[in-house]
């Protein structure tokens, strides 16, 4: 079979956005890939497929599954089509996740500090009090430049009229950048003409505006502040990604094991003597930071370091105490967050939600809920959730059972008809539900997006959890110039 | 063998930026092509926008006499002639390098959309060869000669190099140039991880010109190759049993010279002028090189 015919055979899902399929037939910005990949027949197409696992083989890409005591190395799956989105679109999505993280930086300024957005009545001082991750420790200190949030990933969907939606902001310890930047990699050996022709913008000099804005964050004003990456260590399930942005960037990636505090300021252990640190690009979530301050059993931490950040002496990127704002009950006050500190109208809309904790909203839900995703706020990675359509009685009884105990604790959202884009999946071309991630930085010189992202998407046939844990792979996403 | 390493890993750099958007430019292989070879105006005007002929050109042509097949078979034949003065492992090595570069399949690999699985194993064999003679042939006058060479030729394609790149900024070093602007440069060197881990202020020309002339780690900088190449020079004339006074004479030249770059610094190298400076390098060591030629090679 060639891939003219993989490409006639391909049929789209009623009721949901197709991204390369239309009821006008193919969408312009895929014509030139799909042109290039008529003539492929579909060895040639498994040959890429066996190719990208080389390559993320080769360059450690793995994850290691413990098996009968043998560890077996794999890879995260990568479909080899990439995803298209055209600059037009990519303007709308740069500019609202602009909007929406000036924001949130804002409100975490004022979370911190005076409260006035809870004074104004705008959010309620409950619903924040009840945020695991507001961290009272954290009031008043003073961050670099007034910048709590320097690398998030947004994570957005497209619905069933294409339009963007937000469905997760991620201000804390974003990961999968890496994966965005090996994806084209790889893609540049499998479709290397393809590449060039279709004018895609570059995404290989993030390592490069990541190191600069760590470095303009220095708190000591020198020329060679130093920076490092802390991480929890080799068994962390992100450490290829660390080593990845610490070897990119030339910068030490360290444990916490190698830094210590004395006089309020950090210092790295290193062969030739103590250095002060500067900066810590820190992959540790706040409550294994500081023993001292957060869990006391966190061996992962350096005992202290919070009082350097008090200080001052150092900066800690991304800011301690972000998880109020990435909230998934807060979530919902971000289209208010923009217009009360923005005086602007949400350029990205959320997807509506539903606070349990109202016993209107709760009740409507109940009510409604073969219709609704159900979340737990405290989780994430696709763990904690019903998908209302998909669950027996018996699990939505028990979700009921435990959103009663405590509905706090429970956010929904009516499951929106993720867009498909073509797969690769058993030799032939079909539709698969996607997210998208972008990542964007955030220094003193203002915001900057690579244009791309980690495009997500959920192999199995019908489901809409595109998590890499829940049976979810990646794409290259292509950002092309019309 | 030096050489040809050294060239595989900037056809390999080129091709793989070949991919991203400045790909497209008209002239994108035009640096690569005068670099290393002699094309008329024609060819360059047929292979600079295309990738494949362009490598086809650099790696295989039989019109191009410098493509690394043909290095390959000059550095054979060359081992086939001293095969007493190298191990057996190291003439096997050479020897298994050109057979798999005349083998068809070579050619056929080279036909692929995708080259870069070729490049590497080139790659790979032609570093293996640097380890090979490494782990063993013994200290002797032949390895001398080989390391006296390897890091002659290290010296050239790093001063070549480095001057095309200063030749398109016409030698300006106070227009400042983001590190994107020398990324290529530095992967041609296999010095950019090195660049990002050693060099943290902003004032990125000065950074590079430090590392690729002045920095003593850095093993392809000017100052590293040059240190080596000193060394080994010595070790030739104490072991030359005629003890001629052309082999003195030439160490004292060469040390004379490699003295100016051994005790430089950024501010000597602007005050006199990059151009002049790298200049009377390239000078100094194709001079240097007819000399060693005429003293210990020639048969006139």
């Amino acid at each position: 079979m060639i891939g003219s015919d993989l490409i006639h055979q391909y049929i789209t899902q009623s009721g949901f956005w197709d991204e390369m399929s239309g009821a006008e037939g193919i969408r312009p910005p895929y014509l030139a890939l799909l042109d290039a990949l008529k003539n492929l027949n579909l060895s040639d197409l498994h040959e890429k497929e066996a190719l990208a696992s080389r390559l993320f083989i080769n360059q450690g890409i793995t994850f290691t599954v413990y098996s009968d005591n043998k560890g077996i190395e794999r890879i995260f799956p990568f479909d080899i089509l990439p995803r298209i989105i055209t600059a037009t679109e990519w303007q709308g999505v740069e500019n609202g996740i602009k909007q929406r993280l000036k924001a949130l930086n804002l409100f975490l300024q004022d979370i911190y500090d005076d409260q006035h957005i809870i004074k104004d009545g705008v959010i309620p001082a409950a619903l924040i009090a009840s945020c695991t991750g507001y961290n009272r420790e954290v009031k008043n200190i003073q961050v670099p430049h007034s910048i709590y949030v320097h690398i998030s990933g947004i994570d957005l969907i497209r619905g069933e009229n294409g339009q963007f939606y937000v469905l997760e902001d991620n201000l804390r310890t974003p990961s999968g950048v890496s994966y965005m930047l090996e994806n084209r990699e790889v893609t540049k050996r499998l479709f290397p003409d393809i590449l060039v022709g279709n004018k895609v913008r570059m995404v290989n000099n993030y390592p490069l505006l990541l190191h600069n804005i760590l470095l303009s964050l220095s708190p000591r004003p020198i020329s060679n502040p130093t920076v490092v990456l802390l991480t929890p260590g080799i068994y962390n399930s992100a450490y290829y990604e660390h080593t990845f942005l610490a070897r990119s960037m030339g910068i030490p990636l360290v444990e916490g094991r190698d830094l210590y505090v004395d006089q309020h300021k950090v210092f790295m252990k290193t062969t030739r003597g103590p250095q002060q640190v500067d900066v810590i690009y820190r992959r540790i979530d706040d409550e294994f930071i500081d023993p001292l301050v957060f869990r006391p059993d966190s061996v992962l931490g350096i005992p202290g370091i919070m009082s350097a950040y008090r200080k001052g002496t150092v900066a800690l990127i991304n800011a301690v105490g972000n998880g109020v704002a990435d909230d998934k009950a807060v979530y919902a006050y971000v289209p208010a967050m923009i217009r009360y500190y923005l005086n602007e109208e949400p350029i990205l809309p959320n997807v509506p939600t539903y606070q349990l904790g109202n016993p209107e909203e709760k009740g409507h839900v109940f009510q409604n809920i073969e219709k609704m995703v159900v979340k737990r706020t405290s989780q994430s990675g696709g763990y904690g959730m019903l998908m209302g359509n998909k669950a027996s009685e018996e699990e939505i009884d028990a979700f009921k059972t435990e959103i009663e105990k405590n509905p706090r604790d429970f956010i929904a959202q009516p499951r929106i008809n993720l867009s498909t884009v073509p797969c690769l999946i058993d030799g032939k071309f079909v539709p698969r539900h996607v997210d998208l991630r972008p990542y964007a930085l955030c220094g003193p010189s203002g915001i900057q997006i690579v244009p791309g992202g980690l495009t997500r998407v959920a192999l199995r046939e019908g489901s809409l959890v595109v998590n890499s844990s829940q049976g979810g792979g990646s794409k290259d996403t292509w950002i092309i110039d019309e | 063998m030096e050489r040809s390493e050294g060239m595989l890993r900037v056809l390999h750099t080129q091709y793989i930026l070949s991919f991203d958007a400045e790909g497209n430019r008209s002239d994108f292989w035009k640096p690569v092509l005068t670099l290393f070879t002699h094309p008329t105006d024609e060819q360059l005007k047929e292979f600079s926008t295309d990738s494949h002929k362009a490598l086809n050109y650099l790696l295989s042509d039989p019109q191009n006499v410098n493509s690394i097949k043909q290095l390959i078979a000059k550095s054979r034949e060359n081992a086939r002639g001293i095969q007493d003065n190298i191990t057996k492992e190291v003439w096997e090595h050479v020897n298994r390098l050109y057979h798999w570069m005349h083998d068809p399949t070579f050619e056929r690999g080279l036909q692929n959309r995708d080259v870069v699985p070729l490049l590497d194993e080139a790659l790979s064999k032609t570093i293996l060869y640097i380890g090979i003679s490494d782990t063993t042939m013994p200290r002797g006058m032949g390895w001398s000669f080989m390391s006296l060479g390897r890091f002659t030729e290290r010296c050239l394609l790093t001063v070549q190099l480095s001057m095309q790149q200063f030749e398109e900024m016409s030698y300006e070093l106070d227009t400042e140039r983001d590190i994107l602007y020398w990324r290529q440069l530095l992967l041609n060197l296999s010095g950019y991880e090195h660049h990002l881990k050693t060099y943290r202020s902003s004032n990125t020309n000065d950074n590079v010109l430090d590392q690729i002339i002045l920095d003593k780690n850095f093993p392809r900088s000017i100052k590293y190759a040059l240190n080596r190449m000193e060394k080994y020079l010595r070790d030739v004339v104490s072991n030359d049993v005629t003890s001629s006074l052309s082999g003195q004479q030439l160490y004292l030249e060469f040390s004379r010279f490699n003295s100016q770059i051994q005790f430089a610094d950024l501010q000597y190298i602007r005050q006199l002028g990059l151009k002049s400076f790298m200049s009377m390098i390239q000078t100094n060591l194709y001079q240097f090189t007819n000399k060693l030629g005429q003293l210990f090679f020639s048969y006139t």
